[in-house]
C-alpha cells in the first residue's frame, strides 16, 4: 500500500531585504491512508508552515526551493494552480488554527461551507446548504439551533473551531489537516473536540496530519508521530515506542519537561506548599532557547542545548537513519496495514545509539 | 436589521437639533444688522430710516429676544396671536420655520420664498452630485482592485502616478481645460455652460450633465481608489482569504466574494464624508459651468449678507453631513453584520 502523502526534502524559504531565509530543510514526512500522524514541536519550528506548502496556500514571501510533496503519488508542487485548486478542499483540506480569524466574518457559516460543496461537488445551492446543515450536525452544532444562518462573530470559540472543522470536512477528504485544532479552546472544550476528531477520522476513514504542540492531544489522537525541530524532522516513530523509548535527545527533554510539568499541576492542586518543596530543584525543562530563524546554529540544530553534543554534532548536520537498536523501544508494533519502513522509529542524532547522560 | 436602522434615526434627532442650534448662534456671531443691511443695500453711507429699521426688525422678528428668534425659526412656536395657524394665531406673522417647511424669505428678492429656491437648488446640484459620486466609486472601485491584486507591477506604479496628478489638479484650471478640449473650441462633444433647458430630452440633459459631473468626480478617484487598494490588500492576506483559497476557490471568488466586501467596508466611511462635500456644493465648479447650484446659493447669501439664506445654507450643510454618516453606517450594517447585531 503506497503512502497517501509524501513529502521529501522540502526545503521553504522565506525571502527577506537580506536573501532568502530558511524556514524549512530537507523535510521528510510520510502518511498512509487512514492514519494519524503527529507533527509536534515547538512554536516556530515551521509546522505550520509544512502544512500551508502542502495545500499550497504560503503567505507571501515564503517560497518552496527544493523537495517534493507527492500526493497520491502526484507531486503536487509541479501542478497547474488549477488542477491543485481541484485538489485542495476536495481530496486535501485543512482546518486553520484560529478560528476567530479564519472565518470570513461577513459570510454565514453555512455559506461558507456550501461555497465548497457547489465548487467541487457540483451541488445545487439548495442541496448545498441542506449538506452544509448534515455537516454542521455531524460536528455538533445542531440544525435545529440554526447554526448555519449564523455569523462566526455568534458563536463561541469551541463552536467556531467546529465549523471550521465542517468546512474541511465538506468535500469529504482523503487527507485532513487539522492545524493546533485545541489551542485556542479551554480544557473541557479541547477534550470534547479531541473526541470529536477521532470519532470523524474513524467514521470517515481519513487520514489525519495533526499539528499540536500538546504531547497530550499526541497521546490521545495520534498512531505515530513525528518530531520537528528548526525547520526538519528530528524523529518520528509510533507514539508508544516514542513516547517510551526516544532516541533524540530533544525528544526526551520534550517528554521530560511535560513530565514535570504534570507533576507541578498535581503537586499545585493537592499540596500547595508541600508539593512545592517536593519539586526537583532543578527542572528537566530543555535549556537555552529556540534558535530565532535565520540564526540556525551549524550542524546539528540542537547541538547548542544538547548535553550529549559532542565536536562532530557542531560539523555534521545528522540524517534521519532508522535508530540503532539500543535506542529502540524492543519490538516495534508493527501496524498490520502499514510498511515496516513507515512505521519504523527513525531520529536524526549522531548520538541515538548512545546511553542517555 | 430594522432596530438597529430605528435606533440610528431616534439619534438623528438630537443631532439635528444640535445642528440647527449652532447655525443658528453662529450666525449671531457674524458681524453687522441685517436689517441695517438689507435697508441700506450693503453700503455703510446710506443713512438709514429709523422707523423703517423698526417695521422691518418687526416684520421678521428681528426685534424678540434671540430665544424666541431661534423657536420662530425651529418651528411654527409662536404662541402669540398672530402666530401660527397650528397653535390656534391668526397666521398673521407670514413664517413658520424649520417644522413647518417655512425658511422665510430673501431678503433681497423679497418675493422668492428661501424653500422654494432651494429647492431648485437642489434640484441641480442632487443628481450631479449622485452621479459624480457614482463615477468616483465606479473608477476607483475596480482601478483600486487591479492596483492590489497586482501590487507593485507597472500598473500599480503608473496608476499612483495618473491618480495622483488627478488629485492635485485645481479644479478651476481642470475645469476651463475640459471646456476647451471638449467644448466647441476643440472637439465639440459636450456644451459647456449651463443646463439643458425646460422640456430638454434625456439625452440633452445627459450631455449638459457630463463635463461637471467628470470635474466634479476626477479628484475622489485619488483618494477612494488608494483606500481600495489599501484595504484589498489587508484583506488579501488576511486569514479568511487563506481559508478561501484552501477551499480550492478560484482567485475569481476569492477576490470577488471574500476578499472585496471586508475591503469595501473603509470606503463606505468614505462616503460620509464626500457625500456633504458634494450636496454642499462645488462653488468653483458651479461657476465654471454656470450652474444654478447649491454652492453659489451659498456663496451669493454670503456675499449679500442674506441672513435667511446663509441660515437655511448653513443647517442644510450639517442636515447632509448627518445624513451622509446615517448613509454610511447604514451601507456598512448591510455589509456587516457585527455592525447589525451590535
Amino acid at each position: 500500500m503506497s503512502a497517501l502523502l509524501e513529502v521529501r526534502g522540502l526545503a521553504l524559504v522565506f525571502d527577506t531585504p537580506h536573501g532568502p531565509l530558511p524556514v524549512l530543510e530537507r523535510l521528510d514526512l510520510t502518511l498512509s491512508s487512514g492514519e494519524t500522524l503527529a507533527l509536534v514541536g515547538e512554536s516556530g519550528c515551521g509546522k505550520t508552515l509544512l502544512a500551508l506548502a502542502v495545500i499550497g496556500c504560503l503567505p507571501a514571501g515564503a517560497r518552496v526551493v527544493g523537495g517534493e510533496i507527492r500526493f497520491r503519488g502526484r507531486d503536487l508542487l509541479s501542478l497547474a494552480p488549477a488542477e491543485r485548486r481541484a485538489l485542495c478542499g476536495r481530496e486535501l483540506a485543512l482546518s486553520f488554527q484560529e478560528p476567530a480569524s479564519a472565518l470570513n466574518p461577513l459570510l454565514t457559516i453555512g455559506e461558507q461551507i456550501a461555497e465548497g460543496l457547489r465548487l467541487h461537488a457540483g451541488l445545487s445551492k439548495k442541496a448545498a446548504w441542506a449538506r452544509a446543515e448534515d455537516l454542521l450536525s455531524e460536528v455538533g452544532l445542531e440544525v435545529r439551533a440554526g447554526y448555519a444562518r449564523r455569523y462566526p462573530h455568534e458563536l463561541s470559540g469551541g463552536q467556531r473551531q467546529r465549523a471550521m472543522l465542517s468546512i474541511a470536512l465538506a468535500c469529504g477528504p482523503s487527507l485532513l489537516i487539522a492545524d493546533e485544532p485545541t489551542s485556542a479552546l479551554d480544557l473541557c472544550a479541547q477534550a470534547e473536540l479531541l473526541t470529536l476528531l477521532a470519532a470523524l477520522r474513524a467514521r470517515r476513514e481519513m487520514a489525519l496530519l495533526l499539528i499540536t504542540h500538546d504531547l497530550a492531544v499526541v497521546a490521545e489522537l495520534a498512531t505515530r508521530v513525528a518530531v520537528m525541530y528548526a525547520g526538519a524532522v528530528v524523529e518520528e516513530g509510533g507514539v508508544l515506542e516514542l513516547f517510551e523509548h526516544a532516541a533524540h535527545p530533544y525528544t526526551q527533554g520534550l517528554l521530560r519537561s511535560r513530565g514535570t510539568a504534570a507533576l507541578a499541576r498535581s503537586a499545585s492542586s493537592t499540596e500547595l506548599d508541600a508539593g512545592r518543596a517536593a519539586l526537583p530543584a532543578n527542572l528537566p525543562a530543555i535549556p537555552g532557547q529556540v534558535p530565532v530563524l535565520g540564526r540556525w546554529p551549524g550542524g546539528c540544530r540542537f547541538h547548542p542545548r544538547c548535553a550529549r553534543a559532542d565536536e562532530r554534532c557542531t560539523r555534521e548536520s545528522p540524517q534521519l537513519l532508522p535508530a540503532p537498536p539500543s535506542a529502540r523501544a524492543p519490538a516495534p508494533r508493527a501496524a498490520p496495514d502499514a510498511t515496516p519502513e513507515v512505521c519504523a522509529q527513525r531520529a536524526a542524532c549522531h548520538h541515538a545509539g548512545e546511553e542517555r547522560p | 436589521m430594522l432596530p438597529y436602522v430605528l435606533r440610528r434615526l431616534a439619534l438623528f434627532v438630537p443631532t439635528l437639533l444640535g445642528i440647527t442650534f449652532l447655525s443658528f448662534a453662529l450666525l449671531q456671531l457674524v458681524p453687522g444688522d441685517p436689517a441695517e443691511v438689507a435697508l441700506s443695500g450693503g453700503s455703510t453711507e446710506t443713512a438709514v430710516d429709523a422707523e423703517a429699521l423698526a417695521r422691518f426688525r418687526a416684520a421678521y422678528l428681528l426685534d424678540q429676544p434671540l430665544w424666541k428668534q431661534y423657536l420662530h425659526y425651529l418651528g411654527p412656536f409662536d404662541l402669540s396671536a398672530e402666530g401660527h395657524p397650528w397653535f390656534g394665531g391668526s397666521g398673521a406673522h407670514s413664517f413658520g420655520g424649520l417644522l413647518s417647511g417655512d425658511l422665510k424669505h430673501e431678503i433681497h428678492r423679497p418675493h422668492v420664498r428661501v424653500i422654494d429656491e432651494l429647492g431648485r437648488r437642489l434640484a441641480v446640484t442632487v443628481p450631479l452630485a449622485l452621479a459624480a459620486l457614482l463615477l468616483g466609486y465606479l473608477v476607483a472601485v475596480p482601478l483600486g482592485i487591479f492596483a492590489a491584486v497586482r501590487a507593485g507591477t507597472a500598473f500599480d506604479r503608473v496608476s499612483v502616478v495618473i491618480l495622483l496628478v488627478c488629485y492635485c489638479l485645481p479644479t478651476f484650471w481642470a475645469g476651463l481645460l475640459l471646456q476647451l478640449a471638449f467644448g466647441a473650441t476643440g472637439l465639440g462633444w459636450f456644451p459647456v455652460i449651463g443646463l439643458a433647458g425646460e422640456g430638454a430630452s434625456f439625452a440633452e440633459r445627459l450631455t449638459h450633465a457630463v463635463l461637471p459631473v467628470v470635474c466634479l468626480s476626477y479628484g475622489s478617484f485619488a483618494y477612494l481608489s488608494r483606500q481600495m487598494r489599501a484595504g484589498m490588500i489587508e484583506t488579501l492576506s488576511s486569514d479568511y482569504v487563506r481559508t478561501a483559497r484552501a477551499k480550492g476557490l478560484p482567485e475569481r471568488l476569492v477576490v470577488g466574494k471574500h476578499a472585496l466586501r471586508n475591503a469595501l467596508l473603509p470606503l463606505t466611511t468614505l462616503f460620509a464624508s464626500a457625500f456633504p462635500a458634494l450636496i454642499g456644493g462645488a462653488v468653483i465648479v458651479e461657476t465654471i459651468f454656470d450652474l444654478p447650484g447649491m454652492g453659489r446659493y451659498a456663496y451669493e447669501g454670503l456675499q449679500q449678507r442674506d441672513y435667511f439664506v446663509v441660515l437655511a445654507t448653513t443647517t442644510l450643510g450639517g442636515v447632509m453631513t448627518c445624513l451622509g454618516i446615517l448613509i454610511s453606517d447604514l451601507l456598512s450594517a448591510v455589509l456587516d453584520p457585527r455592525i447589525r447585531h451590535a
